[in-house]
């Protein structure tokens, strides 16, 4: 637009205004607003970030303000830690989930319960923690920044944020601007990160799918006096169109050629292998069927590649073959223990979506790995586990084990 | 030789002969193309015009013309009255505004957008009205080039409890709603328009807006407490008459809007104030 060429034409006579001047004056007028327009309008933010699905970026790494010490030697173990934090809210309902009609916390609100969240890692101590469904600038989170609070609450001293939902304005529901994304922090030093983009899903319409999450692995590669690699993962929930297979799939390429010794975790969305309850959990309102956040059932075998390849930190044989021994395993509940969910029982964990891996010849410290479902667990950490009750931190209790190196 | 000091009452009489002369200066030929929008001159009764965008403004009466958008009137009631309270030759006027608004309906209309559908619990949005007021002031000939600054109040009256809270959004959509979910929305504005030709005029303008941080709940809530949120909006644009009488006209533009909508940093997470620039365009139509 602004590099054709055409000769230019002045306008001497003001009395006689010629249609061809008047014709130049209005091209000029229309070409001056597009040019202002465009020069303005390249320092805008987008309304909504978007990724190429084929796209490994460099993010930042962050550091705590002050350095928390950190052993001279080598580390022999690293004491792991994955957790998805729910933004904060704890045992706040929110609309989506259809048990509660809220849309945004006030300050305190996300102050006390990050307080809380940061309390529990310090408690389990971890020296790499992997979060999901962590927030830096969400208005339903009061525009907590959460990397932050957590780096500077414990003994972490670096940071990789991986945004997968990045939006300056979402017209629903007044959800409004939005920055969710998975972080690593690790007590050691983290060279570099970088963000994996997922596929996205393809059914929703054009609107939504623009203005909705952007799944990725986040990657980082820590020094521990060489170099170890760990990533985080959050897969789709709510798809219908096998978008969470797909990108299952992709974190498992992504394990199989991960050239670094490594431990990924976190949310998977998807349940053990042997798993016996699929379907009709008491935490699913009844009044989701139909919307967009219709829990899908789980298909049983979508983890069986991941537990094949590598070392899981509950095994098989401990996750049990009986529903009454897998519930002491179970990391998700939508509900908090004080509402009653549709089958007329109290909250509680309702199924296990939330794991470790590591690749052998590596493996977990035997009786180190425990998914933290309540005071008293986690002692496999050298603790007599943890004193805060998880239950009321988030929807998903936080998954825990020690890497031998 | 030293000259006589002149007299002050000679000064005076002359500057107000000048500024006179100056008021009562004839208008040339092209007067017949619409005069500049949004001073503060007051239409010839029965005169209208009216865009897309632009509100319907009909004088009404000698010195009085209302001012309403019709499509937004059908789901947020609302009135503007303009009175000319001064004119001082063609060159000099002023103009109050005086309105209120009644935006429940249009807010209860975005519940699942813009505002929350509470549909799983008890919130709702409640009645609240919007009182306005406004000064106006213009110097210059809107037919010519006219300079015309302008200050106005509008504030949230809660009538019955509201879950509503600040949107946080686009800076033009946020001070749509800001007397009703702020508190209060406060501007100061100034804008220069000039006739460019026959059928051209081009316009500049620089407003300050100051919206309340607060929330408004209850009857009874101060809309004015809070600390104010400062938008400042520039911009340009160009009007040109169409038609055979040159009474409709085509408008557009640029504005840049500068405002505070908790963007950061995404690699420092500093937090910076948002930078928006959006065309503006419309059509109104005139008599």
């Amino acid at each position: 637009m602004l590099t054709e060429s055409r000769p230019v034409r002045h306008c001497y006579a003001p009395l006689v205004r010629s249609t061809a001047c008047s014709s130049s004056r209005t091209l000029a007028i229309v070409r001056c607003a597009g040019l202002l327009l465009a020069v303005a309008g390249a320092g805008c933010e987008l309304p909504a970030e978007t990724w190429d699905p084929q796209s490994i970026e460099s993010v930042p790494v962050h550091r705590r303000s002050v350095k928390v010490a950190t052993p001279t030697d080598t580390p022999v173990a690293l004491t792991v830690m994955a957790w998805n934090i729910k933004y904060g809210a704890a045992r706040i309902d929110f609309w989506f989930d259809l048990w509660g009609d809220r849309v945004q916390m006030t300050r305190q609100e996300v102050d006390g319960n990050l307080a809380n969240i940061v309390e529990l890692i310090n408690e389990v101590g971890p020296d790499v923690l992997m979060t999901e469904e962590i927030e830096i600038n969400s208005r339903r989170s009061a525009y907590v920044n959460m990397v932050t609070t957590i780096l500077e609450g414990t003994s972490l001293n670096y940071a990789a944020y991986f945004p997968t939902w990045r939006s300056k304005y979402i017209p629903s529901e007044g959800l409004g601007r939005m920055d969710l994304g998975n972080a690593i922090f690790s007590r050691y030093p983290i060279t570099s990160a970088t963000r994996i983009a997922q596929i996205d899903r393809t059914d929703q319409d054009p609107l939504t799918r623009y203005y909705y999450i952007h799944r990725a692995v986040g990657r980082a590669i820590i020094d521990v006096g060489y170099d170890v690699a760990a990533m985080v993962v959050h897969t789709e929930a709510y798809d219908k169109d096998g978008t969470k297979a797909k990108q299952l799939v992709q974190i498992l390429d992504l394990m199989n050629n991960e050239p670094l010794p490594f431990v990924i975790g976190g949310d998977f969305n998807a349940v053990p292998p042997g798993t016996k309850k699929l379907a009709d959990f008491n935490d699913l309102n009844p009044r989701e069927k139909g919307t967009d956040f219709e829990q899908p059932p789980y298909p049983p075998d979508e983890m069986v590649p991941f537990y094949d390849a590598f070392v899981p930190h509950i095994s098989t044989e401990r996750y049990g073959e009986f529903e009454l021994d897998q519930i002491n395993y179970y990391t998700h509940g939508l509900i908090g223990p004080d509402r009653i969910g549709s089958l007329g029982e109290h909250g509680f964990w309702t199924r296990q979506l939330d794991y470790l891996f590591l690749r052998p010849p590596y493996n977990w410290v035997p009786g180190s790995t425990d998914n933290i479902q309540s005071p008293g667990r986690g002692i496999g950490l050298g603790s007599g586990g943890v004193a805060i009750d998880p239950m009321r931190l988030s929807d998903h209790c936080p998954v825990v084990g020690i890497w031998l190196l | 030789m030293t000259r006589p000091a002149p007299r002050p009452q000679r000064f005076i009489a002359t500057a107000i002969l000048a500024l006179l002369l100056v008021m009562r200066a004839p208008r040339p030929a092209g007067a017949d193309q619409p005069p500049a929008r949004e001073t503060a001159l007051v239409a010839q009764r029965g005169t209208y015009s009216v865009g897309v965008f632009n509100p319907l403004r009909i004088a009404v009466a000698h010195r009085v013309e209302l001012e309403a958008q019709p499509l937004v009137f059908l789901v947020a009631p609302h009135l503007i009255a303009r009175v000319s309270h001064l004119e001082i030759g063609d060159r000099l006027r002023l103009t109050g505004e005086y309105g209120l608004s009644l935006p429940t309906l249009a807010m209860k209309l975005l519940q699942g957008h813009l505002f929350p559908s509470w549909d799983n619990g008890e919130g709702r949005v409640g009645w609240i009205v919007a009182p306005r007021a406004g000064i106006v002031a213009s110097i210059g000939d809107p037919w010519l080039d006219v300079f015309t600054v302008r200050v106005d109040l509008t504030v949230g009256v809660v009538l019955s409890h509201t879950d509503t809270m600040p949107l946080d959004t686009y800076a033009p959509v946020e001070l749509l709603f800001a007397p009703v979910t702020s508190g209060y929305r406060g501007r100061a504005g100034a804008l220069y328009d000039r006739r460019l030709g026959r059928r051209w005029r081009a316009r500049g303008y620089a407003d300050l807006y100051l919206t309340g941080s607060g929330e408004l709940h209850d009857p009874g809530d101060n809309p004015l407490r809070g600390s104010p949120r400062l938008t400042t909006r520039v911009g340009a644009g160009v009007d040109l008459a169409l038609g055979h009488r040159l009474k409709n006209r085509l408008t557009f533009g640029v504005a840049w809007w500068n405002y505070y909508q908790h963007e950061i940093d995404p690699v420092t997470f500093e937090t910076r104030r948002s930078n928006d620039v959006f065309p503006t365009i419309d059509f109104i139509w005139g008599n």
